[in-house]
């Protein structure tokens, strides 16, 4: 946890600037719209994501947005090398840059 | 450290320095970031997939810099367009230690033509990018993604995909391409050979010797640029399921379908799936069954009660006006109505069933990651790989081939998921082998699986049109009419138009001289 926080507070300090924050959260909920949310959103059917995590971790925390349980270096690690059935994602598809600003769409309440 | 065979270090130091040069030190991968192009669903191990590097271009001009580089220094590149070629290795290499080629960079949308009806895209420009920019410039054409269509229309055509409307044969609707050659000169095939052409993704077959599909499952250029025709969004779309009771129903169910085909009462790539398939979107097998081994005809049944499933379940769509639509749909309920016991089911009669309503996406031009679900059927560490052995659109084969497969994957431990898609002459029977990645008995018991299949369906004059980079030669050498004459023409053009062998060494089975202890048997 303590780890989560400093990743947390080191983005927050870095995307500090309110424009800079702005950017930063539509960079983020775009990065998720593309790469994550057509397997991590709501409801097991149509989203692979979902129904495997239900499985796994239990519905509680089977989806990604929202969810406390996963920490930013977790996050970050399992985007760039996979995880199960769910592919790597390349620094040609999300830069480091962008995977920063998921991560606080991910971490956040919108 | 991985390095290429016959590479040395100080080589690839060398290289890796000039491909620096050209593209910014930021676009040169080594190390821990290779790990994301390596085989996400590995047959045999992650290490065999490794890459010694990958560079990624932006632009043609970059492409060019690159080929020369590698032709100095001899260093084998594979090319990729999005990577997700998932099923049969996604970016890695036949060879261990082959660099990558990432074109995701190159990603532009460079034309579309509403009144014509065509694209001209970039490598890097995946089927959900094509389909937000046909939305958001509210273009009234629809795409033809794969399913799951989370690759691109260039990576998917080149390896000749397919999709499910009536574009589904996606080479068949390529038009022009722009390439370079390994030794970095730039062709325009079709009528892109003339300078300023106006007709380039209209006609595709130019002047001369027509080449484009040699650039397909190939090795011997990057293509750059593509065109694709894209199908004018027609009046009325009208997706539909017909379930039929019986295992052994498959037969008379090919027989009807394939007139309806051949005349194009049914337009588009349709599918005929088994009750496992549709049911493995929504559950997984331990929901279903807890048992070992072949799960009773008991448990059918009541799953096919319960989600309204037979088992088989042919998916198929109707495009046109309603009246049209509803001419075309009388005439195929009476066809189907043959089978005793099928039973027809609209949009409306499978609301909320995702099994039907991702059919439905993929057969509108809707890209989706649905069919993804299938690899959670035992559970966590799915992985896949498909055989898509390619089938007469008649009973008896289709008959013949699935009974193979089901009693093979059985002896193997796994359950048969599978489906037919039908061409327009052809079917393409998919028969998905889901196993668990994490563990290497199940690992091994696939990779023989796929083996057994290839080579037993060969000696009945079968093969697959597409496979995992590890499985190049098994397939190749299912092609032996005259003593492999098609791998010695493909050879032949492989030694003129890359002589340093520095293009995707192993795909269809084509090496380069250097390599040819590759050439024979499993690839390592």
């Amino acid at each position: 946890m303590i780890r989560h926080m400093v990743a947390l507070l080191f983005m927050v300090s870095v995307y500090g600037n309110t424009s800079l924050a702005d950017s930063n959260d539509h960079a983020g909920k775009q990065t998720y719209d593309m790469w994550c949310g057509h397997c991590h959103e709501p409801s097991t059917g149509p989203h692979p994501g979902t129904q495997m995590l239900t499985l796994s971790r239990g519905s509680e925390f089977a989806l990604i947005k929202g969810n406390d349980n996963l920490q930013a270096e977790y996050i970050r690690t399992v985007v760039r090398r996979g995880l199960g059935m769910m592919p790597a994602l390349r620094k040609t598809e999300i830069s480091d840059e962008h995977l920063n600003a998921l991560i606080l769409y991910l971490k956040s309440e919108e | 450290m991985i390095l290429p065979p016959g590479l040395t270090e100080s080589e690839f130091k060398d290289a890796a320095s000039a491909f620096r040069k050209i593209v910014g030190k930021e676009w040169v991968f080594t190390g821990r970031d290779l790990e994301s192009y390596e085989d996400p669903y590995p047959v045999i191990s992650k290490e065999s997939s490794r890459s010694s590097i990958a560079v990624a271009p932006a632009n043609v001009q970059q492409v060019q810099a690159i080929l020369k580089v590698a032709n100095e220094y001899g260093y084998p590149l594979w090319p990729i367009s999005t990577g997700k070629n998932l099923t049969f290795g996604g970016a890695s290499p036949a060879m261990t230690g082959t660099g990558i080629l990432d074109l995701k960079r190159m990603n532009r949308v460079l034309e579309v033509d509403e009144e014509a009806g065509y694209a001209l895209v970039e490598p890097g420009v995946s089927y959900f990018d094509l389909y937000n920019y046909l939305q958001e410039n509210n273009i009234k054409l629809w795409i033809d993604p794969p399913s799951p269509g989370w690759g691109s229309p260039m990576g998917n055509t080149l390896e000749r995909g397919m999709g499910y409307t009536p574009y589904g044969d996606h080479l068949m609707v390529q038009c022009g391409m722009e390439v370079v050659l390994a030794d970095g000169d730039i062709v325009r095939t079709g009528m892109g050979g003339v300078s300023d052409s106006k007709t380039w993704q209209l006609f595709k077959y130019g002047f001369g010797p027509y080449v484009d599909g040699i650039f397909t499952q190939s090795n011997y250029g990057v293509v750059t640029k593509m065109g694709v025709w894209l199908m004018p969004e027609p009046p009325g779309f009208r997706p539909y399921m017909v379930t039929f009771p019986n295992e052994d129903d498959l037969e008379q169910i090919i027989e009807i379908l394939r007139p309806l085909r051949l005349n194009t009462l049914i337009p588009n790539a349709a599918v005929c799936c088994n009750n496992l398939l549709d049911l493995a979107v929504k559950k997984t097998r331990s929901e279903i069954y807890s048992g070992k081994g072949r799960i009773p005809p008991s448990v059918h049944k009541k799953i096919n009660e319960e989600h309204k499933l037979g088992m088989w379940n042919f998916f198929g769509a109707l495009y046109g006006t309603q009246s049209l639509m509803n001419l075309q749909w009388e005439y195929l309920r009476e066809a189907f109505s043959q089978v005793p016991g099928a039973k027809f089911y609209s949009a409306e009669d499978r609301k909320g069933d995702a099994g039907f309503e991702y059919r439905a996406q993929a057969m509108s031009g809707v890209p989706h990651l649905t069919e993804f679900s299938v690899l959670n059927w035992y559970g966590s560490g799915g992985g896949h790989i498909d055989m898509v052995l390619l089938s007469p659109v008649k009973g008896k084969h289709a008959v013949t081939q699935y009974n193979m497969q089901r009693d093979y994957n059985r002896d193997a431990g796994f359950d048969y998921l599978g489906e037919f898609i039908i061409g327009w002459r052809d079917m393409h029977h998919v028969n998905f082998m889901i196993y668990n990645q994490t563990d290497l008995e199940s690992r091994k018991a696939v990779y023989e699986l796929y083996e057994r299949v290839t080579v037993d369906s060969g000696k009945l004059g079968y093969a697959p049109y597409r496979t995992h980079a590890k499985f190049q030669n098994l397939v190749r050498d299912q092609f032996d009419y005259n003593d492999y004459s098609m791998n010695r023409l493909q050879q032949t053009l492989k030694y003129s138009l890359d002589p340093k062998g520095i293009l995707a060494p192993g795909k269809a089975g084509i090496w380069p001289e250097q390599y040819k202890d590759q050439a024979k048997g499993r690839i390592a």
